[in-house]
């Protein structure tokens, strides 16, 4: 309730200008002030508000996330670690936080065992985000083309043929990277993810309140949003359950 | 083994009391008799006069003698005094002749019609030929007529469904006093029973063909068969003390007859709840409420009741998520054998305790039964509850004991708080990616595009630079022989033109093979050729042609040649190699 009516006055303070003229940065500024100073629920709705302006980074969402740790809002917090490793997945102080924040949820699910070459990977693809994959092959290929310059204008021999095979292994090394950054973008395309927010949700063979309850899963687990259909998500859990979920039950990350 | 003392009962005049109703009763002491033997036969007259009686013509029988007693008696009945009359005629009879005979009806003209008694059949016999003194099981009865006491065993119903419950019970008949029996007893092979317990023997008159016994149900039981098919419940045993005289009281043996019984399947089609339980049932529950916090414990109770085989039967458990620890039910059972049906209730109350917080469904849960009554299967359900269970699961945030399921790595982070806040970042405007981006387009195709580029340019410069070169290639032969002719025109001496044709050659050479001025030695022009792959002889020719000119310039004496002779054959020696170098 007071957390609601901060954002009301926020959103219009943002309404009038008063928003505009304060700097993002500021405002994380500001936050941050109020989490250290315990002020948790106060920092949570400051963290927001940037989220309102439409800025992101992954700082923003873990500390948001960590706000909301302490207030025991776990399955938000669980949301914004996701988020926070969403846009850097190197990100180990998020990844550590939300390992502890899984800790508090109730399912607490096995997953099942695969081959040694597809766990690593998958584990390669999402070592980095696409925009970082993106980056990288960037690099790569402006390696490759300087090189290439050096091939067909150096004077000398030896010169010439150390820069044609680099320029030709950085254009490989391009390629390579640049399908890591299709694949990667392509499985986070296919794979939506979402945080159950509800305390608890029956999980359903079909869409719709009278369908068969499989199971029940509790707020903070994370689910793979495979389909939907109308206000229901078919959802996938990491031990490769499925099933049908009211959409309101989850938040898509 | 129970005995139950019924003197004192059996003593009760057993004259139907129905007020001022008239009624006509006749009776025998016996139905089968010797020949000779005499037969007594009694009319009774209640409230009724002896001159609206007509006796039967008794055309079988000799008449020896008849008595009359009467007796009046008065009954108080809801108030209301009531005066009995009766009247007692004996007759004492000797049939005539063997074979069947029969008493006729007697008749009574009363205020309520005309009564009519049944006619009676008499067996009459050769002499000697009824056992005396023997009990029916060949047990000494001492004097005791035969079939004065039999036990007999019936069932309420001689066809049953599996699991329906009917009604067995074993009637003793007697006309002597009886002063002590034991139970019958008998083994029920395919049946599970339940005892219908018999405080005090209820005596009833019982006119069998005549003759009046008593009867008393002595034990009754419950049947559940257990199996289809047919069904033989072996005779009963049992032992009475007769007691016929004051004085002489006498322990004799019986047996009860045989019963079968038909059994029934159950029919096809039954529910997927129905576990066998056959009879008429209803079902209830009862949560003690639908709000609860963590850990606070709900009751739920189910309750089923009705008749059949209730004590057999288990109730379906409820189904609770794993957010419930359900505790193992605690189990109340009422049976009743009321009015020799099996009726009852069993409730099962199961502590429930919600470990999480959300909402959860209890679904109501069904019960089938078979009803032999209508030979229908039924189904009843509880209804359906939402348990709506609030609070925080884990009070100590992070505490031990207040998780579950960790693993062991999982266990030393427990001990761990989490990491600090970051403080600085790049905060980017949201939903703004570098991949798939124009300017990701733009940087990764700038590169190819601009390498490409680079190569047209340079392979454009090259092929001019080459055309040039050819150019000048091709133009060489043409300049060197313009300048040879040349020569033939100029006035000069022998000297200066002879050392201007090797000139000639070498700029001519220069420019076609780029020849340097530092090949310019016998080893220079051969190696070139050489790369060139010219044949080897223009050199030596090229050689002696420019040995020529030397002789010619430091030696004119020894010139062999002429002046016009040395430029023919330089002429001719260009169009040669010319020719060699375009082959």
């Amino acid at each position: 309730m007071k957390n609601s009516i901060l954002i009301l006055i926020l959103f219009w303070m943002a309404g009038a200008g008063w928003l505009k003229a304060e700097n993002p940065n500021a405002l994380f500024a500001k936050a941050n002030s109020y989490y250290s100073s315990g002020a948790f629920d106060s920092a949570a709705v400051y963290y927001d508000s940037i989220l309102h302006l439409g800025y992101e980074s992954a700082e923003l969402y873990f500390n948001a996330g960590n706000a909301r740790y302490r207030l025991g809002d776990i399955a938000a917090a669980i949301y914004d670690y996701e988020k926070a490793l969403k846009l850097n997945p190197r990100f180990e102080d998020a990844r550590f936080n939300l390992q502890l924040a899984r800790l508090r949820t109730v399912d607490k699910m096995e997953a099942p065992k695969r081959s040694v070459i597809s766990v690593w990977w998958r584990d390669l693809l999402r070592s980095r985000s696409a925009d970082q994959w993106a980056v990288i092959s960037t690099v790569m290929i402006w390696i490759a083309f300087f090189m290439a310059l050096l091939y067909l204008f150096a004077g000398r021999r030896n010169l010439r043929v150390i820069a044609f095979f680099s320029s030709l292994f950085f254009l490989f090394l391009t390629l390579f990277v640049l399908f890591l950054n299709i694949e990667n973008y392509r499985i986070n395309q296919n794979s939506r993810e979402a945080i159950v927010f509800a305390p608890n949700a029956y999980v359903k063979s079909e869409p719709g309140h009278s369908a068969t309850d499989l199971f029940i899963i509790h707020e903070g687990t994370k689910v793979k949003v495979l389909d939907a259909a109308g206000q229901w998500y078919r959802i996938q859990l990491s031990d490769d359950k499925q099933g049908w979920i009211p959409a309101e039950a989850v938040r898509v990350i | 083994m129970r005995s139950i003392l019924v003197i004192g009962l059996l003593l009760i005049s057993l004259g139907a009391a129905r007020g001022q109703q008239a009624d006509l009763r006749a009776e025998v002491n016996k139905n089968t008799v010797e020949e000779g033997e005499l037969l007594r036969y009694t009319l009774t007259i209640e409230n009724g006069e002896e001159r609206n009686l007509t006796p039967p013509a008794f055309r079988d029988f000799q008449v020896i003698s008849s008595s009359r007693s009467s007796q009046m008696s008065v009954q108080i009945v809801n108030g209301r005094q009531e005066i009995k009359k009766t009247l007692k005629i004996t007759y004492l009879l000797r049939p005539s002749g063997m074979g069947d005979k029969v008493i006729e009806a007697a008749e009574l003209q009363s205020n309520n019609g005309t009564l009519r008694t049944q006619p009676i059949r008499i067996k009459v016999v050769k002499s000697g030929t009824l056992p005396k003194r023997k009990a029916p099981g060949g047990a000494d009865v001492g004097g005791f007529p035969k079939k004065d006491i039999f036990l007999r065993a019936s069932l309420s119903k001689k066809e049953a469904y599996r699991g329906e419950q009917l009604l067995l019970s074993y009637t003793l008949y007697f006309r002597s006093g009886i002063s002590n029996y034991e139970m019958p007893a008998s083994q029920l092979n395919g049946f599970w029973s339940k005892e219908v317990e018999i405080k005090k023997p209820e005596v009833k008159t019982q006119n069998i063909n005549g003759v009046n016994y008593r009867t008393a149900v002595v034990r009754k039981l419950i049947l559940f068969p257990q199996k289809s098919g047919e069904l033989l419940i072996d005779p009963a045993r049992m032992t009475v003390d007769v007691q016929y005289s004051f004085f002489d009281t006498r322990r004799i043996k019986l047996a009860s007859n045989a019963v079968k019984l038909k059994v029934k399947d159950l029919p096809p089609g039954a529910p997927p709840e129905f576990n066998g339980a056959v009879g008429n049932f209803k079902i209830e529950s009862t949560l003690s409420s639908e709000e609860a916090a963590v850990n606070e414990p709900l009751t739920l109770r189910l309750k089923i009741s009705g008749t059949g085989n209730i004590q057999l039967i288990d109730l379906p458990e409820p189904q609770l998520p794993d957010d419930f620890e359900v505790y193992d039910p605690k189990i109340n059972e009422y049976i009743s054998t009321r009015g020799d049906v099996l009726s009852g209730t069993k409730s099962y109350e199961y502590l429930l305790v919600p470990r999480q917080r959300g909402t959860y469904k209890l679904d109501s849960l069904l019960f089938a039964w078979f009803d032999p009554a209508t030979g229908q299967y039924k189904t009843a359900h509880t209804r359906s509850y939402e348990i709506r269970v609030s609070g925080e699961a884990n009070k100590s945030a992070g505490g031990k004991n207040a998780v579950s399921g960790l693993s062991k790595e999982d266990i030393e982070l427990l001990d761990q708080d989490i990491r600090y806040i970051h403080t600085e970042t790049k905060l980017k405007r949201s939903g703004l990616s570098y991949f798939a981006s124009t300017r990701y387009y733009v940087l990764m195709l700038a590169p190819v595009l601009l390498f490409f580029l680079l190569l047209l340019i340079r392979r454009q410069k090259m092929k001019a630079a080459g055309s040039a070169e050819m150019n000048r290639q091709k133009k060489a032969a043409r300049k060197a022989l313009k300048k040879l002719d040349g020569l033939a025109k100029k006035e000069l001496n022998d000297k200066d033109y002879f050392e201007a044709i090797p000139n000639i050659l070498w700029d001519y050479l220069g420019e076609r093979i780029r020849l340097d001025r530092s090949e310019q030695t016998q080893e220079g022009i051969r190696r070139k050729f050489e790369s060139l792959g010219a044949d080897i002889a223009r050199a030596e020719e090229l050689e002696s042609l420019l040995d020529n000119c030397r002789a010619a310039v430091y030696a004119p004496s020894q010139a062999g040649l002429s002046r016009s002779e040395m430029l023919e054959r330089a002429k001719q020696w260009i169009h040669r190699f010319e020719k060699e170098l375009q082959a």
